[in-house]
């Protein structure tokens, strides 16, 4: 191989995959752990668990970038959940098509329905784009309940799973564990690039990301998108995994449900994300009890991981990881050490 | 006859948002928090009652009384515990996460604590205006517990109107929501007043909740809808001038009380939403939130 082909590849390489190992290694991580599991345990309902919160976990990885590494909180992803779900549901059911194929076109035809909504959307930011987008769950789940079309406020079954003409819970189990796998790959990849450094700074600084040159507007705007996408393609796989498209899917309570995933994994990180959803999916899936007490147990758990470790399980795995020593060569001598305590003695609070 | 007694309904159901939305953004001035618990006061008031009187046979007024200690207390160690550690330690966290999610976190809380106490069946507070409802001539009726609402709700309103711009603590918690490290320099405890204010937005919605649950009765996880269209009240001001805020609330109480009787009783709450929204997303400037030029 010459040394320019060389060159080259390493250069392809190097922008495929970027600099840092992290989202091979999560990819890895969620691909291997995911096809254990759904090999070898799609039919109990250990298995059956496991897939239903990677539905979800697909929607939280498209918010641990957009609301948790950017910082825009929208509240609209259970809205695209459920016209991912629906969407799929009414192809496959009344028009015929194959749920992978009604997968493809609803997840491709969401981007440009986030593409119009977000237009709009997109102008506001900060407090206002939360209010704008919080009425979404409640407009989309009162049409739907009153929808009889659409199944009104029992739901919409399906015929046809995910994976064609089968009925193989592994089969559906694996092309899950698949889909989740390269929306990892996509999301850690951009959340590690130039993009995601400007997305980065616009969650912290508004002003800062517009003295940088950043068009803010346009990364609002393709943050919702993404989001977006990623959520009707969550409500997809849900659909076809599932075999039923209930409406308390659009549900504000869904919608909360979500955030609660994503903050107690950890809404800076989408591998934290997309544990976060398994977690608390499993845990409510497997126990009565837990199921039964879940909004107290969600209420204590959310206050908990704000007050403690705000980046939450993934905060705290990542601070283990490091385990820094001494914080910095300042503190080493006894005048340096006066100073850092003076100094934060000054502080205000 | 019928838009009459709408409207009458639309006063009734406004003065609940409108009272709720000045709670929000009363304490929203002070914090830089959004109360999206308030709505749940209102329920723990109206079925923590009811429980006590039907179950335990208590007598109405020490039912309240107790029931309002009951909901002080609790938001007095809520904001000692929790607000304390997130807003007072030499860490303050701030930004858009802390402004919702502490709230939303409280009102899954109560809301668990209440389905854990009260079930999910529909329940009300006794009425304490029990009776007929009154005819105000021309086939115009307004419900006993309705007359209740809006007069507190005034008294509320005009109370709260005077404390804020006749009072030295009414100035106070203004310049709170101006500038929290600017208050504190000349003095002002932001600390005292956020948790004064949180008791008393307490207070108020479990108020509201004991005389307005006969009409409509509540469950364990009615206070999220309350709390919601209050807060969506207080966005149209804002979140910062309580006045305004009272205006949006009787307004979308309105609005939503012709929908339904003019529209769609089904889609009444959507229409209403979907319109909210629209105002929202077309001008988001003209409700004085952040909205960033390009």
């Amino acid at each position: 191989m010459s040394a320019t082909t060389t060159t080259t590849t390493s250069g392809a390489r190097r922008l495929w995959l970027g600099t840092d190992r992290g989202p091979v290694l999560s990819t890895a991580f969620v691909l291997v752990a995911g096809l254990i599991i759904a090999g070898g345990s799609a039919n109990s309902y250990f298995g059956s668990v496991v897939i239903l919160a990677l539905s979800y976990a697909i929607v939280t990885a498209g918010m641990a970038v957009q609301i948790g590494f950017s910082q825009q909180v929208v509240f609209s992803q259970s809205v695209f959940m459920g016209i991912g779900a629906y969407g799929v549901a009414v192809l496959n059911a009344n028009v015929g098509w194959p749920s992978l194929l009604a997968l493809v076109a609803i997840t491709i035809a969401s981007g440009g329905v986030a593409w119009v909504i977000g237009k709009a959307v997109s102008r506001a930011s900060g407090l206002a784009l939360a209010v704008a987008t919080l009425m979404f769950p409640l407009i989309g789940f009162g049409y739907l309940s009153n929808a009889n079309w659409l199944g009104g406020s029992i739901g919409f079954p399906l015929t046809g799973t995910l994976w064609p003409g089968g009925t193989s819970a592994t089969a559906n189990g694996i092309l899950t564990v698949v889909i989740v796998a390269v929306v990892v790959f996509a999301t850690t990849r951009l959340v590690a690039s130039d993009i995601g450094l400007e997305m980065y700074t616009l969650g912290v600084s508004e002003n800062t990301a517009q003295a940088m040159g950043v068009r803010t507007s346009r990364r609002r705007l393709e943050l919702f998108i993404l989001g977006s996408v990623l959520a009707t393609l969550g409500g997809a796989v849900y659909a076809g995994t599932q075999l039923f498209v209930p409406p308390t899917l659009v549900q504000a309570t869904a919608e909360l449900s979500l955030l609660i995933m994503l903050f107690v994994g950890g809404r800076r990180s989408v591998l934290g994300a997309v544990l976060g959803a398994v977690g608390i999916q499993y845990f409510t899936g497997i126990s009565n009890t837990i199921s039964v007490h879940i909004l107290l147990i969600e209420g204590v758990l959310i206050t908990v991981v704000l007050l403690i470790e705000p980046d939450g399980v993934a905060g705290i795995v990542s601070r283990l990881w490091r385990r820094p020593g001494p914080p910095a060569a300042v503190h080493r001598t006894g005048r340096h050490r006066r100073g850092a305590r003076a100094a934060s003695q000054a502080r205000p609070g | 006859m019928k838009l009459g007694n709408l409207i009458i309904s639309g006063i009734v159901t406004g003065s609940i948002y409108a009272s709720f939305a000045a709670c929000v953004a009363l304490w929203y001035r002070v914090s830089n928090i959004l109360n999206l618990a308030v709505g749940d006061f209102a329920m723990l008031g109206a079925l923590g009652v009811d429980n006590l009187v039907r179950v335990h046979h208590w007598k109405l007024a020490p039912a309240i009384a107790a029931m309002l200690a009951a909901v002080a207390v609790g938001a007095y160690v809520y904001d000692r515990i929790v607000l304390g550690l997130a807003q007072d330690g030499r860490t303050r966290q701030e930004g858009i996460v802390v402004t919702f999610f502490f709230t939303f976190a409280l009102s899954f809380f109560i809301e668990g604590i209440a389905e854990l106490l009260y079930g999910t069946d529909v329940h009300a507070a006794p009425a304490i205006w029990s009776g007929q409802s009154l005819s105000l001539g021309g086939g115009l009726h307004v419900d006993r517990a309705g007359v209740l609402v809006v007069a507190f709700a005034a008294v509320v309103g005009v109370t709260l109107a005077l404390v804020l711009r006749g009072t030295l603590q009414g100035k106070a918690i203004e310049a709170c929501g101006e500038n929290f490290f600017g208050a504190r320099i000349v003095g002002i405890d932001n600390r005292k007043y956020r948790r004064l204010l949180f008791i008393v937005s307490a207070l108020l919605a479990c108020v509201f909740g004991i005389l307005e649950s006969p009409i409509t009765g509540y469950t364990y996880d009615s206070g999220a809808a309350i709390s919601l269209t209050g807060f969506i009240a207080a966005a149209f001001a804002g979140f910062q001038k309580p006045g305004k805020a009272v205006v949006a609330g009787l307004g979308i109480g309105i609005v939503e009380a012709l929908l339904g009787g003019y529209v769609s009783a089904n889609y009444a709450d959507t229409i209403l939403y979907a319109l909210l929204a629209a105002a929202v997303l077309i001008r988001p400037g003209a409700m004085g939130l952040d909205v960033v030029p390009e």
